[in-house]
């Protein structure tokens, strides 16, 4: 088990408060120099879809964030099966997320230090 | 107006709370009852074309389907990813729909 922070996203962002957590979390560690990794699964999925616009409605663009937040070098990972379930593609998403099967993910859950669930 | 129901969906497609509002959507269609449907938040996730369930595909031809564009504009969609038959509507529309129907509830 190594010294890292998952944080496993699974509820879509503006519904609720949780993937706007999920950001705010996964920043806070990016500035405080945790190892973090992120996974996209369920309708969290939604959370890294590109070209949400959010001018007109008062919320902050939850992928302009994220996109922001990818430049400090976090990994961002897809869950494949949920990106097929919901009939997205990878190239809908904010670029330098990844995609993983469930093998993949499963390994990064094992190796994480701390989970956090938004 | 009270004969004229209306059912908001605002949670996600998989959910229990809209599987259960599109059943009771069925239902009271099935019953003979004016009814719409609007999705709105979450809900409007069930507007996508892409993932379109058979009970939504079979909801959109029998009765009127509102959805609201801000949502899913804010979700990244857009008209051309939603399905044909589904109206998008702004918060004003919105409004006039509730005060015109009798509201059943917010799923």
């Amino acid at each position: 088990m190594g010294d890292s922070l998952c944080i496993l996203v699974r509820t879509g962002p503006y519904g609720t408060i949780q993937a706007a957590e999920a950001i705010r979390h996964l920043n806070g560690a990016v500035a405080s120099g945790v190892k973090v990794t992120t996974i996209l699964m369920g309708d969290g999925i939604h959370l890294g879809k590109e070209g949400q616009e959010t001018e007109t409605t008062g919320w902050t663009s939850l992928s302009a964030a994220l996109k922001q937040t990818l430049k400090g070098g976090p990994q961002v990972y897809a869950h494949e099966p949920s990106l097929q379930e919901r009939g997205i593609s990878l190239d809908e998403l904010v670029p330098g997320v990844q995609t993983i099967d469930d093998v993949e993910m499963a390994n990064i859950l094992g190796r994480s230090q701390w989970l956090m669930i938004f | 107006m009270a004969d004229d129901l209306l059912i908001l969906i605002s949670s996600p497609p998989n959910n229990p709370k809209a599987l259960s509002a599109l059943r009771l959507t069925q239902a009271l269609r099935g019953e003979g009852r004016s009814i719409s449907l609007c999705l709105l938040q979450d809900g409007v996730l069930l507007a996508l074309a892409r993932q379109a369930t058979e009970r939504i595909l079979a909801l959109t031809s029998e009765i009127k389907v509102y959805a609201l564009g801000e949502d899913l504009k804010m979700r990244g969609f857009g008209r051309q990813e939603a399905l044909p038959r589904v109206h998008l509507i702004e918060y004003d529309r919105l409004v006039d729909l509730m005060v015109d129907h009798r509201v059943m509830g917010a799923f």
